[in-house]
């Protein structure tokens, strides 16, 4: 009983970074109508930073200078924003697709950073030691992870409440007429393009908040977690709950992370372990096809897309 | 010698480009016809490489088969077992192509959202890939183990019999293509869709069967490139997967809906890669794609030979 | 009578379900005539050519082409029946040869596709010079004759033109409608929208006037000509600011 609590607890709290990863593509899809079709290499980035910076100084590595987690934290919203800035800027007065196009490009490119950049990165064998928030206050397993996920709450709740009154905003407002329809908005006088950098950084540095705090709370990142299949497992999220609806993109990412985290128990339990490589290929295809079934029965998601009443917003 | 250096690497690179350009142009048809980007296309050049394995296969373990297609043509590390077995993979590649349009992307491309098809796609090409790996597991597989003897050159420059058979095959099929978009009525009712679709369905055109046909001939194409893939380096489940990117970036560079652009995109992707290599090692290869890509987005986004929008 | 070359009933079609744009429009198109639809803008005369050739969903009525309905038929099938169309905009393969748009419009015939160019060739000689230039370089007036041309390739029952005679010079106006009433001499049922009212008057058989959607005036083209209440509809129909 106790040992299903806490497992309850470490899944919560990685079911909760994805859903703050979820959010920040919520951002840029659901209000914004941006594809990001690399959302792990702004997870990794994030990931990365703090890993860099919160850790202690080892041998044959940069970084490693101890910094506290919130500061590292905000570093690594920092380090994806700017990441966001550099690729959106070329991508994003362009079609759609040659932004899905140029993310899928520096996921890829920063997975090869991740795996070759050694004194960086660590390489396959990663970065560890990567210290959690009051680490020397909260010992005990259990306690420590009942702290960090009031602490991932506290930022995913955060994170929502900031970006439930930005889509209400006049702002957000603005953001969906582009989505919408780019020449009414262009006709209403406002720089589509500047909105767009806007949510596309922002939504960016979320999903390096969630890298680091994945980072904090593993205590490793390597590699590994570089991978394009986050990216994939982010957007079934997202589109399983519903874009355009905050509440929906963190009920997906509880609900997928949960299917994904059973099926991969159970093939485990019932498969011999020299299937694991096999047994992981069945863990996406399942995913896949619970993609495939929601876009084709249910395309606006499970939950939908929340009818948003922007406050003090006036058609000038 | 290091200008024979060079060049080596020049040649190693459009051998490299001349697969490139096939996926690529898969990928230009697809866009230009169906209007978005199809990240599950570089699974149609791994399924074809495994579909050709799996014929090859077959034919290795029958005595009967083994007989009446006979061994290799010298110098070349192939027969007619591969070639019938290419025949298969093109078949095969364009029926996947057509049930997964028929079942999954039609559907997506009626629901009007955008995102649907190229999310759509983006999953499609992870199932399709852990399909692979759940028939064959993640190892690397080869269609011969002979190792082939180079043939020397100019200034000490070195490719082998299927290097140079690759290469052809890649401009015969380029020739044929250009001759069927400019001399068929189907050619010439492609081009016609891609730029007005409405127009096309009123001048008689069955635009459904259009796309049929722009599926087919991209994923065929993709068969081959996985085929030559497999002959000259070797198979894995991920080949399509990490082809991706040199693929969009050849087709953005060419031009988005460009034939021409997509080969020439293709090949300079394959120099480039094959430069970088040699300047800074091997590692970041799959970055130049992205390097290129990126430039080009900034300078000239309607690419080398595409027309301003 | 016979049969009429095209017949439409109570027609109701629009973009999207339950909102309905054409509501319950019908006339009959003898061979050989030409029927004008007239209205101002926004008043369904591209979504009433539209429909009938396909690309607009039908929600209630008939169409019939020589007595056999293509209610609901795919595009390419309603051109296969005899019905070709000529949209408002965008009506030519600009990045197709002349040659191309021509082969493109003969697109469901068997054989005799040289022969049938030939013809349109005899009938826009201008063109001729042009053949392997793209469509999209020409002068506005012989893109108009691209654009029929291509239609006119299946030989159809029924031509169908969406303002033909938009942004064109006078003078090339006036070819177009010499071309219009003599392709209907040859027995083809034209329907023609058009902006142009005292030409459109001054060539067709018979015009339907419509206004949001529903059928304001139809008769002889003379009368509708004399018809004071035409004015009034252009006038009151037309959405504010726009000018008749
Ligand atoms: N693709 C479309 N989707 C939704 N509504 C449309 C579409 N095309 C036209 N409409 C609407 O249908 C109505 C009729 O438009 P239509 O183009 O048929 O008018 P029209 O009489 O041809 O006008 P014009 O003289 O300007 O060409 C208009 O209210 C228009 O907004
Ligand atoms: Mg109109």
């Amino acid at each position: 009983m106790i040992d299903v609590a806490a497992y309850l607890v470490f899944f919560l709290c990685l079911a909760l970074i994805y859903g703050l990863v979820c959010l920040g593509l919520n951002l840029q899809w659901g209000f914004a109508g941006l594809f990001n079709v690399g959302v792990v290499g702004f997870f990794i980035v994030g990931a990365y930073t703090v890993a860099i910076l919160a850790s202690p100084a080892a041998a044959d590595r940069v970084g490693g200078f101890g910094l506290p987690i919130p500061l590292a934290l905000l570093a690594a919203m920092a380090a994806a924003g700017l990441v966001a800035f550099v690729v959106g800027i070329p991508t994003l007065r362009l079609r759609e697709d040659y932004l899905a196009i140029a993310t899928f490009g520096i996921a890829v490119t920063i997975q090869l950073v991740a795996l070759n950049w050694e004194t960086l990165t660590g390489g396959t064998h990663g970065r560890v030691s990567i210290p959690r928030p009051l680490a020397s206050v909260f010992v005990d397993r259990v306690n420590a992870n009942l702290f960090f996920l009031a602490v991932t709450l506290a930022v995913v709740g955060t994170a929502d409440w900031a970006l439930e009154r930005m889509v209400r905003s006049p702002w957000g407002r603005v953001l969906r007429a582009i989505r919408e329809d780019e020449t009414a908005a262009g006709a209403l006088g406002k720089n589509a393009f500047a909105y767009r950098l806007q949510a596309f950084v922002i939504g960016s540095a979320l999903m390096g908040l969630g890298g680091g705090l994945y980072a904090s709370f593993i205590g490793y990142v390597g590699a590994d977690d570089a991978l394009p299949t986050l990216t994939f497992q982010i957007w079934v999220m997202l589109i399983v709950g519903g874009s355009g609806n905050n509440k929906g993109a963190l009920i997906g990412a509880v609900s997928v992370w949960g299917l994904w985290s059973f099926s991969g128990w159970f093939m485990a339990a019932v498969l011999p372990s020299a299937f694991a490589v096999r047994a992981g290929a069945l863990q996406v295809i399942l995913i896949g096809l619970v993609l495939a079934t929601v876009l084709l029965l249910r395309p606006k998601g499970l939950v939908g897309e929340e009818a948003v009443v922007s406050r003090g917003a006036r058609v000038e | 010698m290091t200008l024979a250096i060079w060049l080596q690497s020049i040649l190693d690179g459009l051998v490299i480009g001349a697969t490139v350009s096939l996926g690529a142009i898969g990928i230009t048809l697809t866009y230009a016809i169906l209007r978005f980007a199809n990240f599950a296309h570089g699974e149609f050049i791994t399924w074809g490489g495994y579909f050709a394995l799996a014929v090859l296969g077959a034919v290795a373990g029958s005595q009967d088969l083994k007989a009446l297609l006979g061994g290799p043509f010298e110098p070349f590390s192939f027969g007619w077992p591969l070639i019938v077995a290419t025949l298969a993979s093109i078949l095969a590649a364009s029926a996947l192509a057509l049930i997964l349009d028929a079942i999954y992307f039609r559907r997506l491309r009626r629901a009007k959202i955008a995102i649907a098809s190229v999310i759509g796609a983006f999953g499609a090409a992870l199932v399709l890939r852990n399909l692979v790996v759940l028939g064959y597991g993640a190892d690397p597989e080869y269609f011969s183990r002979e190792i082939q003897i180079a043939i020397r050159f100019g200034p000490g420059l070195r490719i082998t019999p299927d290097q140079i058979a690759l290469v052809f095959v890649t401009a015969l099929l380029v020739v044929s293509l250009h001759l069927f978009l400019t001399r068929t009525q189907m050619g010439r009712a492609m081009r016609g869709v891609r730029e007005n679709p409405d127009l096309a369905s009123v001048s008689g055109i069955d635009v459904a069967a259009v796309i049929r046909a722009t599926w087919v001939i991209g994923a065929s194409l993709a068969a081959v490139a996985g085929v030559l893939i497999g002959l000259t380096i070797q198979l894995r489940p991920s080949i399509g997967f990490d082809l991706l990117l040199p693929l969009f970036a050849a087709a953005v560079l060419g031009g988005i809906g460009s034939i021409y652009g997509a080969v020439l995109g293709g090949l300079v992707i394959g120099v480039s890669e094959s430069l970088a290599v040699m300047l800074i090692g091997p590692e970041y290869r799959a970055a130049i794609s992205f390097g290129v890509l990126f430039l080009i987005l900034l300078v000239r986004p309607q690419g080398i030979l595409g027309a301003r929008a | 009578m016979a049969e009429p070359a095209l017949a439409v009933r109570a027609l109701e079609a629009g973009y999207v379900r339950g909102v309905p744009i054409l509501r319950g429009v019908g006339f009959d198109l003898a061979a050989g005539e030409i029927l004008a639809i007239l209205g101002p803008n926004g008043a369904g005369k591209s979504t009433l050519v539209r429909t009938i050739a396909g690309l607009v969903p039908r929600f209630a009525g008939e169409i019939r082409l020589a007595g056999a309905s293509l209610a609901d038929l795919p595009p390419h099938r309603v051109v296969a029946a005899g019905f070709a169309y000529v949209p408002q905009v965008a009506n030519v393969f600009a990045e197709l040869t002349v040659d191309e748009n021509l082969a493109l419009g003969g697109y469901t015939l068997k054989r005799g596709r040289a022969e049938r160019a030939a013809r349109v060739f005899e009938l826009f000689p201008d063109l001729v010079a042009k053949r392997q230039a793209k469509a999209g370089r020409l002068s506005g007036g012989q893109r108009q004759m691209v654009a029929i041309g291509r239609a006119l390739m299946v030989e159809p029952r029924v031509l169908a033109l969406d303002e033909p005679s938009a942004g064109l010079a006078p003078i090339v106006v006036e070819q177009v409608f010499a071309m219009i009433r003599r392709v209907a001499r040859s027995g083809v049922a034209v329907l023609v929208v058009e902006q142009n009212v005292r030409a459109a008057l001054a060539t067709a058989d018979r015009a339907l006037v419509l206004a949001e959607g529903v059928e304001r005036l139809s008769g002889a083209a003379g009368d509708v000509a004399a018809n004071a209440a035409i004015a009034e509809i252009y006038l009151g129909g037309a959405p504010a600011g726009a000018s008749p």
